[in-house]
């Protein structure tokens, strides 16, 4: 905007100060806001006046305002203290009503008060005739993907302190976190896409705010140091930066005010969060622009001899002491370099001291500051009589030169040893003390490839699928059910008599009558009525449990007690008469009798085994 | 007759099938060292096509998706490389190796991992399930099952004390349960379920199988999924937190 076209407007403000106020005074910032930038021709712009160390300015008059009507909506007060701190301020809110479409300005304004003027800056409004392009609603995923997907709400901004820089030389690195009414949660430090360039680690990220075209911003600074490792046009960047959005549930229209106003970039408050919460949490991925740096190489020409890579601008200083020694005698020398540059580069500055001293492996101390080489020389001989002088070269990235500084030669004395003592230095295969180390940087990539193709097997052939190993899982199951059921008959055995009577009944029986076949095919009738009558005599006293050798055919009788049926009894009567008949009159008896009889008992039993009794 | 036959039978299995299937599980050893030839060589295309010749004969191994994965990778095939890292970690999930290979690769998978906030107790118990392969808690089940079933017919015929038995088949009862849970979850995972990865750039997830719909989110190249059903060339997947929707079917690969 030309500057004669410039508003300025002044307002006096006779107010009655008193101690307090002058007190505040002395900080007063005055700060000019909007909520947007651009704006549809149907909406307005809140415009705020922000007065902060005081709450004694009234309401403001604006000038007019091309392209916008305005309207007062009044003050708010505010009170904060913050470390014990209290701040105040008054803010005077404005609607910008827009009149027409184009590209305006709010313009610089300024404020007298208490002797001392206070400015803003020029604010830029763009008025357009359609809607302002948002981001789609429901497409969340969408937040995280590019810059714009959220606008002006949330972005982040990747600043390389030098556009030009030699190989090696530190360039400062920043990468800012823009937020602007929005909840953010779970930052994480930004990921910066840097081949070709090594990355120091983030320093503790600042946060402050920042008026951005007139919108005020919370801001997260991340800050580090780059260094190109290769010469040309290099690209440093794309930063990415994960973290969380917090966006409230669409089921809760109710938008409930703060008492901290509407900021919310800190999140909502934990009462929100432990009632349930009224947030949805989503990834946000923000992603900045990429920044070219050209990287150029060391010049070849006037390097210095001992020039060992060391790049920035440095002052170099040498002390010594003791300066005066015995032979053998530890000297320590400090050689310190300070300045700004990359100090990782900064190697000890050598002594060049041809055999006349032991010289040890210095001790490194580093800060942003300098760093101090402590390095432990010992005198061999009373011949010594100076310290040699150390050069110490670099090159200079400011004036694109090399430099080298000299320091000393510095006399010292040296006194032979005490009669009778002898000079012992001892090595040592380490350094005085651990040297400090340069800041390991770990690439990354993949682990590389196995060299044996390992235990080749068909895809999917799993073990749990394997129908030999699923028929081998009812083994287990069969074995106990089998071993519970052997167990229950063993002990029944042991305990109930009757019913291992009645079990053995039939076994016995089998061998009885085998015994009798034997005799029948022997033709010796009265050994094989012998054997029948035995058989019986066991068979049934087993069955029902009774005397065996009291069981004749008049016992047949009471088995009727039994529910058997009669013919079975008959079979028995007949049986048993049999072998009476046998007994009494056996010259009568035929192998044909033997054979019925045999198979009369065999069709008994074989009934007797199938009755339910 | 008949056991004539059967004697033939087996003499023909065992001269000519048996041979026929070592010999294909050579070939398959010989493309792996092959492909592993070609990626010591840069070659990693070259490599890929070795060993998806493997794939196609229908072999693998832990070692063997290990070395796709990082042919994928180095071929710039991120999805690919992860799928095959998850192959490879069904198959051997202790290998330090391939855990950092595959944490490097999900580090790398645009907007993170989308992950479903559990319990401690949950994480644990899936942490412990993904510790072991499906067979090796399989085989752990089977040897658990069958002591405690000897053990249960030892107690039965009380051969020995009581109360030791007691106690012993309670912990190998416990131990059991657990072991079948971990099975349980891990048969679930990698044979009922359908887990796929992203394998293109950029998939978006619709709410209707068809191109028109309406987007419901997006998939990074990478990123896990299940598949719980299919329509034509479309499938329906649901993301590791819970979303549901629909892509292509060409936009994934089945683990």
């Amino acid at each position: 905007m030309a500057p004669n076209r410039k508003i300025i407007f002044c307002l006096i403000v006779l107010l009655l100060s008193n101690f307090t106020v002058s007190a505040f005074a002395r900080d007063i910032r005055f700060e000019v806001t909007v909520d947007k930038n651009k704006v549809s021709l149907n909406s307005t712009v809140s415009l705020n006046l922000t007065f902060y160390g005081t709450q004694s300015i009234n309401r403001i008059d604006l000038p007019d305002i091309h392209g916008f009507n305005w309207r007062y909506f009044g003050p708010s007060l505010k009170m904060s203290i913050i470390n014990g701190r209290a701040t105040r301020s008054i803010t005077h809110m404005y609607v910008l009503i827009p009149i027409e479409a184009g590209e305006f300005s709010v313009p610089p304004m300024s404020v007298y008060y208490n002797g001392r003027t206070y400015e803003s800056n020029p604010i830029p409004i763009t008025v357009v005739r359609g809607p302002v392009s948002a981001p789609a609603p429901g497409t969340k995923e969408s937040y995280g993907s590019t810059v714009r997907d959220l606008g002006d709400k949330a972005f982040l901004v990747l600043e390389a302190g030098k556009k030009k820089a030699y190989v090696n030389e530190v360039i400062p690195v920043t990468v800012k976190l823009y937020v602007n009414k929005l909840a953010i949660k779970d930052i994480y430090p930004p990921m910066l896409a840097h081949r070709k360039f090594s990355i120091d680690e983030y320093e503790k990220p600042r946060q402050y705010k920042e008026i951005l075209n007139g919108i005020p911003y919370d801001v997260i600074e991340f800050n580090t140091n780059a260094f190109g490792n290769r010469p040309g046009e290099l690209t440093l960047g794309p930063a990415e930066l994960k973290c969380s959005l917090l966006l409230r549930r669409k089921t809760r229209n109710r938008r409930h005010s703060s008492i901290f106003g509407d900021d919310d970039f800190f999140g909502p408050g934990a009462f929100d969060s432990f009632f349930g919460g009224g947030y949805e949490k989503y990834p946000l991925n923000l992603k900045s622009e990429s920044v070219p740096v050209t990287v150029a190489e060391l010049p070849i020409e006037f390097v210095p001899n001992d020039f060992t890579g060391a790049l920035g601008n440095y002052q170099f200083y040498l002390e010594a002491s003791p300066k005066e020694v015995k032979v053998g005698d530890p000297i320590t020398l400090k050689l310190v370099i300070a300045g700004e540059g990359n100090f990782n580069t900064v190697k000890n500055p050598a002594l060049r001291a041809d055999g006349d001293f032991k010289i040890y492996d210095p001790d490194v101390k580093q800060d942003e500051t300098g760093k101090v080489f402590e390095q432990v020389i010992i005198p061999k001989t009373v011949n010594v009589k100076e310290i040699p002088a150390v050069t110490f070269s670099f090159f200079d990235t400011s004036s694109g030169k090399y430099k080298s500084i000299t320091r000393g030669p510095m006399p010292i004395k040296v006194n032979p040893l005490p009669k009778g003592e002898e000079l012992i230095i001892f090595e040592t295969p380490e350094g005085p003390a651990g040297a400090a180390r340069a800041r390991e940087i770990f690439g990354k990539d993949i682990i590389y490839i196995k060299d044996s193709p390992g235990l080749l097997k068909k895809r999917g052939a799993f073990l749990c699928r394997n129908k030999l190993f699923i028929a081998l899982q009812f083994i287990p199951i069969l074995c106990v059910i089998f071993t519970i059921v052997f167990q229950r008959r063993k002990e029944r055995l042991e305990r109930d008599i009757p019913y291992a009577r009645r079990l053995a009944a039939p076994r016995k029986a089998g061998r009885n009558l085998k015994r009798a076949r034997q005799f029948l095919s022997a033709g010796d009738s009265q050994q094989f009525f012998d054997a029948v009558f035995k058989t019986l005599q066991e068979y049934l006293g087993d069955k029902f449990h009774l005397p065996t050798a009291g069981i004749t055919s008049n016992v047949v009788e009471a088995l009727r007690g039994y529910n058997i049926d009669s013919g079975i009894i008959d079979s028995l009567k007949e049986c048993f008469g049999n072998c009476d008949t046998a007994r009494y009159a056996q010259s009568s008896i035929t192998k044909e009798d033997m054979s019925r009889t045999l198979t009369l008992l065999e069709g008994v039993i074989d009934k007797l085994e199938r009755a339910k009794i | 007759m008949k056991v004539r036959k059967y004697v033939i039978s087996l003499f023909l299995i065992l001269t000519f099938a048996a041979p026929a299937y070592c010999a294909t599980k050579d070939t398959a050893r010989l493309l792996i060292l092959e492909g592993n030839a070609r990626y010591s060589e840069e070659k990693f295309e070259e490599a890929i096509a070795e060993y998806e010749k493997v794939l196609s004969m229908g072999y693998e191994s832990g070692p063997f998706y290990y070395n796709l994965g990082n042919a994928y990778f180095k071929h710039g095939e991120l999805g690919r490389a992860i799928l095959n890292y998850l192959r490879a970690a069904r198959l051997m999930p202790q290998e330090a190796d391939l855990k950092a290979n595959l944490n490097y690769a999900r580090s790398l998978v645009k907007n993170g991992r989308v992950t479903l906030g559990r319990n401690w107790y949950a994480r644990l118990f899936f942490a412990l399930a993904d510790s072991f392969s499906l067979d090796s808690i399989t085989f752990v089940f089977m040897i658990l099952y069958f002591t405690l079933a000897l053990l249960v017919i030892l107690a039965i015929t009380k051969t020995g004390p009581g109360k030791v038995y007691l106690y012993v088949n309670s912990a190998l009862f416990a131990v059991l349960i657990i072991s079948v849970s971990l099975f349980a979850i891990k048969y679930k995972k990698e044979i009922l379920e359908k887990e796929a990865v992203c394998v293109v750039e950029r998939s978006d997830s619709k709410f209707e199988p068809s191109i028109g719909g309406t987007t419901f989110f997006t998939l990074n190249e990478g990123e896990p999924i299940t598949v719980t059903a299919s329509k034509k060339d479309w499938v329906k997947i649901r993301r590791q937190d819970g979303k549901q929707g629909w892509i292509k079917r060409t936009d994934i690969d089945l683990l």
